[in-house]
């Protein structure tokens, strides 16, 4: 039987020769941990793989604060099993996404004031009105039940739910997404990586204006080009390397001066106040809406306590004071509140009033957007009075001007106030009594002295008095 | 003389009877080697029978009864043949034949519990080079890539699981699914 075993064998080597010619590429594949003496096990064996099959994600980690102190891959990206998102891997429990609630491991104090911040209210905008566009006007619920509009739009900055599919991926309308208010599968709330870049987390790159500028510029919140319109930002590029921008404690005025980023006034430390991560921090306005209020002012309605307006204006102008002298800080806010006032008062109540009494009387359908008017009113609040407004509060000239009221009063006279006549016209046969309603609340606001002009019924008095004051300006001037 | 006739004549030469006497014999015996052959066949892929040396030499026994291919709620166990020794008849005779030099080295003690550790990246590199050259036909026993259904796996899977790429890149199973039964070599 042995002889037999051995043809055998001579036979099986023969076929094995010929017929498994199939390559034996084999490297080795053992986890290779040597460089790394103080990570974690679980870490080193990430890493083992990782360091070839994402050299880059690698490389970025490498340069990282977290590389020199032991913070890699398993640190972050350990999960719950239970968390609706964890997988399996290699014998650990591992999520992609590394939420706030990971981060907050250690960087507790960060996540706590994030929390309490705009920015971690982003990702709830299913059903307010700009979701609306993007989901139903703009979009189709094409993409899983989604807009792809919302999803590549609105999402990407504001964050969207995440969502795991039966298969355990997570579901591709929802992920990649690094929107700043993003709905985690582990329940909490936000993404650090919105402005602190993976795997780098760099100082530098969050402190620099284009962090905020992902989602903080374009028609609607110009931020981004505001600032560099304005002074601040014109400073910041010409003197960048002046920044100290890689310092840790980085405060204004001690170590760096040229200029401000966006980051130095609504986050970073003074010689006074600590560094926040709640944005809103410092801000006494919001800007935001249709008509401006006090920021505090919803909260108050409400019954919340929150940081009062004048607490938060009080940590600005420390910020401003870190440069500026006291007063250039005072005249500032004047001239800052009063335009915001202006916008109130001559167009955002106003137009809000002739929208509303257009919608009580039954001239505008319930729905939103599918008149005309409803455009317009949407472009001058949301678009250009945010234009103006901004611009006033961080000082770019052009978009209060050009881009902003000059703006605003186009739309409010030569469009808002025929399409709303020819609204009240049109409804006019079906409700009489609503029509005059209608028309009474638009004649009360064109009797106001700033609007006269409009209807040529400014009283002669001051018609002679703006006359005579060109003619003396011109005299002045002219030789 | 017909041929039936011819043949219940009685013979002439009564030695002439040795030839069926003998085939039957024959047979008989290679009935029983057979069926003894088929036995060791058997027996010598069972895990009792690998058992029999690797306790004691190394830890590889205790590591595959903690791994899934052993220890599952499926009901299905995969047994060291099933992953070790091919199916195929010429195949499986080579390994088993190749696998007598083992006892050797068992009586020699050349792995032993104080080195094994050492000797474990070795070890496991030509057991992946191995599996490598027959394309993980082992794997591919039970785990049937034409009977899968690629949707019901994560996209991370889907994406390796592709045929085509494994052909351009010339891998298979064991390239990436290493460390399943018994513990993946470390270098510290």
């Amino acid at each position: 039987m042995n002889i037999i075993h051995r043809l055998m064998g001579l036979g099986a080597l023969l076929l094995l020769i010929t017929t498994f010619s199939a390559p034996a590429n084999a490297e080795a594949q053992a986890l290779i941990l040597k460089p790394f003496k103080s990570l974690s096990d679980a870490s080193k064996e990430c890493v083992a793989c990782h360091k070839e099959e994402n050299k880059s994600l690698y490389a970025q980690w490498g340069r990282s604060k977290h590389f020199g102190a032991n913070v890699g891959c398993y640190e972050c990206h350990q999960a719950d099993p239970k968390d609706t998102d964890a997988i399996k891997h290699e014998g650990y429990n591992i999520s992609i996404i590394v939420s706030p609630k990971d981060c907050a491991q250690c960087h507790n104090a960060e996540v706590e004031e994030f929390d309490k911040s705009h920015h971690a209210k982003a990702g709830q905008i299913i059903g307010s009105l700009d979701n609306m566009l993007a989901e139903v006007i703009e979009g189709a619920l094409t993409l899983n039940g989604a807009s792809p509009a919302a999803v590549s739009g609105c999402w990407q900055c504001h964050g969207s739910e995440v969502k795991v599919l039966k298969n355990g991926d997570l579901d591709p309308a929802t992920w990649p997404n690094t929107g700043v208010g993003r709905i985690n599968p582990d329940g909490s709330v936000g993404a650090c990586t919105a402005c602190h870049q993976r795997h780098e987390f760099s100082l530098v790159q969050a402190r620099r204006p284009e962090a905020c500028g992902k989602c903080h510029l374009g028609p609607d919140h110009p931020q981004k080009e505001i600032y560099e319109e304005s002074k601040h930002g014109i400073n910041f590029y010409a003197n960048v390397d002046r920044m100290n921008m890689d310092s840790s404690k980085w405060i204004v005025g001690e170590d760096y001066d040229a200029a401000p980023t966006c980051a130095t006034c609504h986050m970073s430390a003074t010689e006074d106040l600590p560094i926040t991560h709640d944005v809103g921090d410092r801000i006494s306005w919001t800007l935001r809406p249709a008509i401006s209020e006090k920021i505090d002012a919803k909260a108050i309605k409400s019954g919340k306590e929150v940081k009062s307006w004048q607490d938060r204006r009080t940590d600005m102008k420390n910020v401003c004071q870190s440069c500026h002298t006291d007063s250039m800080v005072e005249q500032f806010y004047i001239q800052f509140d009063a335009l915001v006032e202006l916008y109130n008062d001559k167009f955002a109540r106003p137009g809000k009033s002739m929208m509303d009494v257009l919608a009580a009387e039954g001239f505008t359908t319930p729905q939103g957007f599918d008149e005309e008017i409803e455009w317009t009113w949407f472009y001058l609040w949301h678009h250009e009075g945010r234009r103006a407004r901004h611009g006033a509060a961080m000082m770019a000239p052009d978009y209060v001007q050009w881009h902003g009221m000059y703006e605003v009063a186009e739309r409010f006279y030569i469009e808002l106030i025929p399409q709303f006549n020819e609204a009240v016209d049109h409804g006019e046969k079906a409700n009489p009594e609503g029509a005059k309603r209608a028309r009474a609340v638009l004649a009360e606001i064109l009797e106001r002295g700033e609007h006269l002009w409009f209807t040529g019924n400014e009283p002669e008095s001051v018609k002679k008095a703006r006359k005579a004051a060109q003619a003396e300006f011109q005299k002045r001037y002219s030789n | 003389m017909g041929f039936w006739s011819r043949l219940w004549t009685p013979l002439k030469s009564k030695w002439l009877l040795g030839i069926p006497i003998g085939g039957l014999i024959a047979f008989v015996v290679g009935v029983i080697a057979l069926g003894v052959f088929n036995q060791v066949m058997h027996a010598t892929n069972e895990n009792q029978f690998c058992y029999g040396c690797h306790i004691g030499m190394d830890t590889i026994v205790e590591e595959y009864e903690q791994s899934i291919h052993f220890n599952n709620n499926k009901g299905v166990q995969a047994t060291c043949s099933d992953c070790h020794v091919p199916k195929e008849f010429f195949p499986k005779m080579w390994v088993k034949i190749r696998a007598t030099k083992d006892i050797y080295h068992m009586l020699a003690g050349t792995i032993n519990l104080e080195n094994f550790e050492q000797k474990r990246n070795g070890l496991a590199e030509t057991v992946w080079k191995t599996m490598q050259a027959r394309d993980s036909k082992e794997c591919k026993n039970c785990h049937n890539p034409e009977k899968w259904d690629l949707t019901l796996q994560p996209l991370r899977a889907q994406v390796n699981h592709d045929p085509a790429k494994w052909r351009r890149e010339e891998k298979s199973c064991v390239n990436c699914h290493q460390g399943l039964a018994h513990n993946r070599p470390v270098i510290n």
